[in-house]
């Protein structure tokens, strides 16, 4: 059972880190793709929604998708600066850094998912409202914008887990061929990737009800806004401690 | 050797608890901040009474959150450490 | 590729590890920075207020606006000169690495936020934790607060109520002595400390239901004893995700423009990232940070 536990460090892990890397690379990109993908389509579906009911506001509400979708799109990038990163670096080549570098693809492959639906929803109740009522644009598009910069951040603690990941060996961590380390990683990864769906598209969907709620009474934007903040933030507490989580397993293991 | 295949599954099952179980709460707690945006724009004077409510609630939606992390931590150091 | 920060990255920075030279200096110029700028601005305090004074005014009156709603008129009050330090503070803390290092010919470390280092946001929250806690004693007592931790309670006014209290607290004690078993049964192969330390846990949680019994039945409520860990624990998460939230999100916008600065050789959408992750995102989170702070002790105050 346990022979090959122990031949570890006699296989050639050249070969399997080339490949592990470019798997790494796919899954980042890959599954980082599907969150922006939704959530852009949802902005211009509920933007040509608005188009059609008011045909008159179409340069505003394009402006507003335009913006909301530019936001929405900033976890895809995530995801491909991180799919470069996992490409092109060159680790020293052994077991940990293989788990290291499949985590760090899934923990941002996975860990943009949320982030993308959730800004693509605030943009479009963002555009919904705009088109129920054009003279809020100025309130709506700043409670719009200010919602997903915060459902941004669970893209951004994934990130942030993917780069200590990749670049560890940096700190002269994952260079040899234990198992549970590597696992560790792998874990850490997971953790973030999977962690960060939800309170992305949770706090995405706080940002909506904010837009759609400062459309329909602007003059309470600023309260609006604030209970927005609060709530979103709470909201990400699960995968703050997915990320804290993380890294206990990166740094305390 | 079989000790060393524990301590890794335990470590995996302490990642998949905390990124899985992250999810649900999530979702819902933003339901509750979005409900509460509207509630607000609806009766703007009762924002603090709302924002209070809003809190208690995630509060309580959060623990299933918080079971997921306290099994993670004790996978961790109990089983992984 | 270089982007590992020039002060090494030293996480709780215990003594005999070093210190982030960055942090310290940069914590001290924010907090000589806020104290230079109180003395100004108050110095010549004028019944139509000039442009600094009617910043400031403005700033201090959002948040007593906040506060004095969410806390109530006496508490909010006394809450507004540390609400608005606490974000002044953590406003400066986190943008001030946008300042490029003109002074690195003096020695300066750089400007490095102090909050993406997380000893900064970690100290910030404990002393928020603590403000929390104290004043809900203060506001409520300390049977009041912790009475909290074993909410929702059973009311037991009415009849039914009587019954389901009675019957809970009897299944509550039988379950007590079942997992009491099961816990020293189950870890019988731990070390000896573990299993005392165990132990005396359990002891003190069975105590501490057999005082309970005793004190709902003066208190004519059952109080909910197996949400009492879990509302530890919850308190305990608060105080956990608050300061990794800012930290998370400072440190991942400083990563994220050096990777994709690094990645892009510079050209063109630097100082649009700098602007957008550490200017925008860092106000959005100093504001945050703020927030919940009210948040957290209003909801405590108000069980």
């Amino acid at each position: 059972m346990g022979a090959w536990l122990e031949n570890l460090a006699e296989i050639d892990w050249e070969p399997v880190m080339t490949a592990g890397r470019y798997v790494a690379g796919g899954l980042a990109m890959g599954l980082g793709a599907i969150g922006s993908g939704v959530g852009e389509g949802h902005n211009a579906g509920e933007a040509v929604d608005g188009i059609s009911r008011q045909p008159a506001v179409s340069g505003d509400l394009t402006r507003t998708m335009l913006v909301g979708q530019a936001v929405a799109e900033t976890s895809g990038i995530f995801a491909l600066v991180i799919a470069f990163l996992l490409m092109f670096t060159e680790p020293v080549p052994c077991m940990e850094a293989l788990g290291a570098y499949l985590g760090g693809g899934l923990a941002m492959g996975l860990g943009a998912i949320g982030s993308g639906i959730g800004t693509g929803v605030a943009g479009a109740q963002a555009a919904g409202s705009i088109s129920r009522n054009p003279r809020t644009r100025g309130n709506v598009t700043i409670t719009m914008l200010l919602g997903q910069a915060l459902a941004t951040s669970p893209a951004v603690f994934a990130l942030l887990i993917a780069v200590i990941l990749i670049f560890a060996q940096g700190f002269e961590m994952y260079t040899g061929n234990d198992l549970v380390l590597a696992v560790s990683a792998l874990a850490a990864g997971l953790c973030i990737g999977a962690g960060a769906i939800g309170p992305g598209i949770g706090s995405g969907i706080a940002a909506g009800g904010a837009c759609d709620a400062a459309g329909r009474r602007p003059e309470a934007s600023t309260s609006i806004t604030r209970t927005m903040l609060v709530g979103g933030a709470v909201s990400q507490s699960t995968g703050i401690y997915a990320f804290v989580i993380a890294f206990i397993l990166i740094f305390f293991i | 050797m079989e000790e060393t295949i524990i301590r890794a599954a335990a470590l995996l099952g302490a990642g998949l608890a905390m990124g899985f179980g992250a999810i649900g709460p999530g979702v819902g707690e933003g339901y509750a901040a979005g409900k509460a945006c509207e509630g607000v724009a609806k009766r703007p004077e009762e924002a603090p009474l709302l924002t209070r409510t809003m809190l208690i609630g995630q509060a309580v939606s959060e623990s299933t959150g918080i079971y997921s992390l306290v099994i993670a931590l004790l996978l961790i150091f109990l089983f992984g450490g | 590729m270089d982007i590992l920060p020039d002060a090494p990255v030293v996480i709780w920075g215990l003594p005999g590890e070093g210190f982030n030279v960055a942090t310290l200096y940069n914590s001290w110029l924010v907090m000589v920075m806020l104290v230079v700028a109180g003395v100004v601005v108050t110095r010549r305090l004028q019944r139509v207020p000039g442009r600094l004074q009617m910043t400031f005014e403005l700033l201090v009156e959002f948040f007593d606006d906040v506060c004095t709603a969410s806390l109530g008129e006496e508490l909010g009050k006394k809450f507004v000169p540390f609400i608005v330090t606490l974000f002044l503070f953590t406003l400066l803390t986190s943008i001030i690495t946008v300042v490029p290092n003109f002074l690195a010919w003096a020695g300066w470390p750089g400007f490095d936020s102090p909050t993406q280092d997380l000893n900064t946001t970690l100290s910030l929250a404990i002393i928020v934790f603590f403000i929390v806690h104290i004043s809900a004693i203060r506001a409520n007592g300390l049977r009041g607060w912790l009475w909290g931790f074993y909410e929702p309670d059973f009311p037991m006014q009415h009849w039914a109520g009587k019954v389901v209290g009675a019957l809970f607290l009897a299944a509550l004690i039988w379950l007590s002595y079942f997992f009491a078993a099961g816990y020293v049964g189950g870890f019988a192969g731990m070390d000896a400390g573990t299993r005392v330390a165990l132990g005396a846990l359990l002891g003190l949680f069975l105590a501490n239901n057999v005082l309970l019994v005793i004190y709902s039945i003066q208190l004519k409520r059952v109080p909910n004893v197996p949400m009492a860990p879990l509302n530890v624990v919850g308190e305990l998460g608060k105080a956990i995700s608050h300061p990794f939230r800012l930290f998370g999100n400072i440190f991942g916008g400083f990563v994220i423009v050096i990777v994709i600065s690094e990645l892009i050789l510079y050209i063109g959408l630097p100082p649009f990232l700098d602007l957008f992750f550490n200017l925008f995102i860092a106000l959005v989170h100093a504001f945050v940070f703020t927030m919940l702070a009210i948040a957290y002790t209003a909801v405590q105050v108000h069980d």
